[in-house]
């Protein structure tokens, strides 16, 4: 039965009433739905016009009348809170309301007055949240003129309204614009689950990508806001940005710098997520390394302490000197048990004395890194360079294939490198004159009768030769027995990264192994690089198979151009094969919670692949003509290009609205720019 | 809510029973303008007792109180059967916001609502139909007299505004402490004189002198206007007694004679080497002899607004002191301002006057002020060329009375009554506006 009007009326006043508690209860009212512009609804979506009186507007006018602001307005007719973007802000003096030019005069003068006028905004409707069912949907339906449009408080609400992952990794707070929204109050965080499914983080130089990364890698070392398993981070590191993390962050007040805002943003969160204490660096190291420090006869224990110490004082005594700092090692322990799956490391405990008193205690794991070739199945050996053509991968797999059979063996890639380099110069399957070594004729015989072709054979050599002048094959010190670096067992690692690595994140110091290789820089990092990956991925797969639980990974691939880079620059062969190396492993890499975050600053110089296959896209300050290939809406592009230092735009699927803007703290863990570093003399001295 | 505040159904209802009577329709009264019966009465002998025949305004003053416009609108929603004049009337501040509308938007007000007609209705049938019961629609004159199809139409719209205007006056003075309630001080400026003086009054004193005994309805429509006026001198009496000046505002200067009958400004002026013939009204007059003052270097540019008065309009020289007691001299400005500040071939000012009343000037005076302070602050000092209070309450009314038209036509056509064909395509453009 339909009611009497008086009863309707009675009703809606009912609803009106009820509506301004519940604007109450969540929030500050700041203005209502317009009585005189319609709210609408179309397939396009909702629009929703409401008015904000002068009072209200110049007090809040940052909050409320930014294009990007969030809000919330209490619809009238359902009592649901229904968060709202604003999307246009009007503000008119009186003269221009009156419309009526021909009354305007040209002796104006400020006049306080004329701005005593309503502030008109539009806004676009987004999620409904039914506080009372504690349900979120899309906003579908018309917003009832009269609803009190709020600046939600509670920071419950704001997670419900924007439809907020409550817990996951901080990345840092929602903003509007560059300004953190909600006084700070609203933390931005990501599900591990979405890891898992691959980010891409993009910007240029400044713009505090690592600032940002290291703030994820913080959150999750810091065991804050998730109740998944913590995983095990691993760090490609071709710029030594991330051996710093277990260092305290040293904050300058730089020009232009709202001090007062950062602070506010790290007491959020400072009680919360902390730097890591500790650090395993597996460090990559070369020939060149034990001929520079290694200088007579010795071990591997004495061999791997020379090496830490001298690793230990250019990574960290250097660096905390110069900010006034004093660190010294308490204790330094070399772990020698390579066999058997045992682990070869160094590990240092050092007490560090910051300039401002305080005192710290960390712990820095090194695992020496090398590769043996005569450990090497052929597979492995050719899958560790991506430079190899398809030809000459065929053709040197059956020459190693063959030789493995017939029991002919190389001591080192030196060896195996001279011998076939040889053979370049000899016709007709036969050597000439005399063969100083046997294994040459060997391998004449088989190039000949697997028919390779010249070309083959030369790219053959070529690359054999600079993955020999990378120095990191078969490292042997001075010594009469044990001479070699064993490639320790990435698996073993991993297995034991808890246990006896205590869960610190793991960095690859692919810089050290570019400062100490005679080779080219980028075959030794992406021979490295690859191999670690694929040893990650394979461990995985493995024990997938054997239905034994692995904790879950994440890789950040630093620079992630400089090993996965885009077709073109005569490089298309490569770029094809690692490409495929990396779609596999994303792909199924997903089922096993194997994560990769790539980080670059320059997305036309990456491969597409890592477009399409990293679900999650986190984007700083960016050029322009950059952003045009990574779908992100319009009214993002144009704040992409100015937005300040560690602002960005987060595009994934773990947020229900798909995109917001975003800003990362001040650097949580060790964070120093070297050439930026002015040079302090410790107060001790 | 016209609906709500009319009952347009019984009105619909009971025009179209009279259609089966006698319709008789006043060819003559249909919106005629008369102009000599609501035309401005030129007064006899207007006083200027300012020093100089006119001042240039270099610095724009400032006022800090709060002024309240005051305006009225009025519409015609013409018919086969009635001619229907629907007025509404507006008090709005800019600084203290909606005092009051009349008839109310639901919106909140700081005064009480008003109870008075605003729609009056002269129907086209025998005479003598009222509308009981309905306090909003009137179908006779303040002075009680019906609206019989020969009642000049133009005057029933001007009766009905003019009437609600003092009803909102009258409002304002009785319940200013709800407006002056944390020390919002506030002045009124109306939109037209500070109290009419049409010119039916003399008109009628003449023929009455004359003796003649066919004065048509003049008798009736004077009886009207002395009502209006006596309740006008009330409403004003009362505001003044509070305290608060009255500011009348007249843009209409066309029909205006007023600076023209003061001969002791001609003089000024011919004693600066100016000498200006009559040039029918005041607007002319005026414009002429700023581009005079021009011409003769006693203005240069940059141009600034020019005051011209004050002009004593004693009240035994509008023909009034003969019908009513008590009526109050008249303190007049005119005030010029530029349009533009530089230009020898277009040199445009907008004119209007300003008046208050004896008490009211005295008030002002006590502030420190001549009237035509708040006048140019409101003016000049906001960036308009007419004081922005009374730009706005006119738009505010105007918007309110079309909008009203346009549902009383709307719902008038619904149930049955036919309207004119000018007054079809009046509400058509209402709706494009």
């Amino acid at each position: 039965m339909s009611k009497e009007p008086i009863e309707i009326y009675s009703h809606i006043k009912q609803l009106l009433r009820k509506a301004e508690e519940i604007a109450r209860e969540h929030g500050i009212i700041v203005g209502r739905v317009s009585r005189n512009a319609p709210s609408s609804i179309d397939k396009e979506g909702g629009v929703v016009i409401f008015d904000v009186d002068p009072e209200t507007y110049f007090t809040n006018y940052t909050d409320i009348a930014q294009s990007g602001s969030y809000l919330a307005v209490v619809d009238v007719k359902s009592g649901e809170i229904v968060s709202l973007r604003v999307v246009e802000v009007h503000r008119q003096d009186m003269l221009s309301e009156l419309n009526l030019p021909e009354f305007t005069s040209s002796l104006p003068r400020p006049e306080a007055s004329g701005l005593l006028t309503r502030t008109r905004i539009k806004a676009k409707p987004l999620l409904a949240y039914n506080p009372i069912k504690e349900t979120i949907q899309a906003a579908n339906y018309v917003i009832e003129p009269q609803s009190p449009i709020i600046k939600p408080v509670k920071i419950k609400t704001i997670q419900k309204i924007l439809g907020l992952p409550t817990e996951g990794v901080f990345l840092g707070f929602i903003t509007i614009g560059d300004r953190p929204a909600f006084n700070g109050y609203a933390p931005l965080y990501i599900p591990l689950k979405a890891f898992y499914q691959h980010v891409l983080v993009l910007g240029t130089t400044g713009s505090g990508k690592t600032t940002l990364l290291k703030n994820m890698i913080a959150s999750i070392c810091s065991r804050y806001n998730y109740k998944s398993e913590q995983p095990s981070i691993i760090i490609m590191d071709p710029n030594k940005d991330y051996v710093h993390l277990p260092l305290r962050p040293i904050w300058e007040k730089t020009v232009g710098m709202d001090w007062e805002l950062e602070s506010h943003l790290i007491k959020v969160i400072e009680d919360k997520i902390s730097k890591p204490s500790g650090i395993v660096i597996i460090l990559p190291i070369t020939q060149y390394v034990i001929d520079r420090l290694i200088k007579e006869k010795t071990t591997w224990v004495k061999a791997l302490r020379i090496i830490a110490q001298d690793y230990f004082n250019i990574v960290y005594r250097n660096i905390l000197e110069r900010i006034g700092a004093l660190i010294e090692i308490i204790d330094l322990d070399v772990v020698d048990q390579p066999e058997k799956g045992g682990f070869r490391y160094v590990l240092i405990r050092a007490e560090i004395k910051y300039g401002d008193g305080i005192i710290d205690r960390i712990e820095i794991y090194v695992i020496p890194y090398g590769f043996r070739f005569n450990m090497m199945n052929p597979r492995d050996f050719i899958e560790l360079n991506p430079f190899f053509t398809q030809q000459a991968r065929d053709a040197l797999y059956r020459i190693l294939l063959k030789l493995k059979k017939e029991g002919i063996t190389f001591n080192t890639l030196q060896e195996f490198y001279n011998v076939i380099q040889e053979a370049r110069y000899i016709r007709g399957g036969k050597a000439r004159g005399i063969t100083l070594d046997p294994r040459q004729e060997t391998i004449i015989e088989l190039i000949h009768r697997l028919a390779i072709h010249r070309f083959t054979l030369e790219n053959i050599i070529r690359q054999l030769g600079s993955m020999v002048d990378t120095g990191f094959f078969d490292i042997e010190i001075p010594s009469d027995k044990d001479k070699y670096l064993i490639e320790p067992s990435i698996e073993a690692i991993m297995e034991a990264h808890f246990r006896v690595f205590k869960g610190y994140p793991i960095v690859i110091d692919l810089e050290y192994l570019q400062e100490n290789s005679p080779g080219d820089p980028r075959q030794a990092i992406a021979i490295s690089a690859f191999r670690i990956l694929n040893k990650v991925f394979t461990w995985k797969l493995i024990k997938s198979r054997m239905r034994e639980d692995t904790q879950p990974v994440l890789i950040l691939i630093d620079e992630a151009h400089r090993f996965f880079p885009s077709y073109g620059g005569g490089r298309d062969e490569y770029a094809e094969h690692v490409s495929g190396m990396i779609d596999r492993i994303a792909r199924l890499g997903r089922a096993r919670r194997l994560g990769i975050i790539f980080s670059t600053h320059s997305p036309k110089d990456v491969h597409d692949i890592i477009l399409q296959l990293t679900n999650t896209k986190i984007i700083l300050r960016m050029d322009k003509s950059l952003i045009t290939r990574l779908e992100i809406p319009s009214e993002y592009r144009d704040f992409i290009v100015k937005a300040s230092d560690r602002v960005g735009v987060i595009k994934t699927h773990a947020l229900r609205l798909g995109y917001t803007s975003f800003r990362t703290t001040l650097p949580l863990t060790g964070h120093y720019d070297l050439s930026a570093l002015e040079i302090k003399r410790s107060s001790s001295n | 809510m016209i609906n709500k505040l009319i009952n347009v159904d019984k009105i619909a209802e009971k025009l179209l029973k009279l259609s089966l009577g006698n319709v008789s329709r006043s060819l003559e009264s249909r919106l005629e303008n008369p102009i000599n019966y609501r035309g401005e009465a030129e007064p006899i002998n207007p006083i200027y007792i300012g020093d100089k025949p006119f001042y240039i305004v270099k610095d724009i003053p400032e006022f800090n109180k709060a002024i309240i416009g005051v305006d009225g609108s009025s519409r015609v929603i013409d018919t086969a059967y009635a001619f229907f004049a629907i007025a509404t009337v507006t008090s709005y501040s800019r600084i203290l916001g909606e005092i009051l509308d009349h008839p109310p938007l639901p919106a909140y007000y700081i005064l009480p609502p008003l109870n008075n007609p605003f729609i009056a209705i002269s129907i086209d049938v025998k005479p003598g139909i009222e509308f009981k019961g309905d306090k909003y629609v009137t179908t006779t004159s303040p002075a009680g007299v019906p609206y019989t199809p020969d009642y000049n139409k133009a005057l029933i719209l001007d009766e009905i505004r003019t009437s609600l205007e003092i009803s909102m006056l009258k409002q304002i003075g009785l319940h200013s402490d709800m407006i002056q309630k944390g020390g919002n001080e506030f002045i009124i400026f109306i939109d037209g004189p500070v109290y009419p003086v049409p010119n039916l009054f003399r008109q009628h004193y003449n023929l009455l002198v004359r003796g003649s005994p066919s004065r048509g309805r003049l008798d009736d429509y004077v009886a009207s206007w002395r009502e209006l006026l006596r309740n006008r001198f009330q409403a004003l009496q009362i505001l003044e007694g509070r305290n608060i000046p009255v500011v009348g505002i007249v843009k209409r200067l066309e029909s205006s004679r007023l600076l023209l009958s003061s001969i002791n400004y001609r003089n000024l002026l011919s004693e600066i080497g100016v000498s200006i013939g009559d040039l029918g009204n005041d607007q002319a007059f005026i414009d002429t002899i700023i581009r005079t003052l021009i011409k003769k270097k006693h203005i240069l540019q940059p141009y600034y607004p020019i005051i011209i008065g004050p002009i004593k309009v004693p009240a035994e020289s509008t023909f009034l002191d003969k019908y009513l007691e008590n009526v109050p001299s008249k303190y007049v400005y005119y005030i010029a301002i530029p349009v533009n500040r530089y230009g020898e071939s277009r040199i445009i000012y907008t004119l209007y006057r300003v008046e208050t009343t004896e008490r009211s000037f005295s008030i002002l005076e006590n502030y420190g002020i001549e009237p035509t302070i708040p006048a140019l602050a409101d003016s000049i000092g906001s960036g308009t060329t007419i004081p922005l209070s009374i730009l706005y309450a006119d738009k505010r009314s105007k918007g309110i009375s079309r909008s009203l038209a346009n549902i009383l036509a709307r719902n008038l056509e619904a149930y049955g009554i036919p309207l004119t064909y000018d007054t079809i395509r009046t509400i058509e453009a209402y709706s494009i506006e």
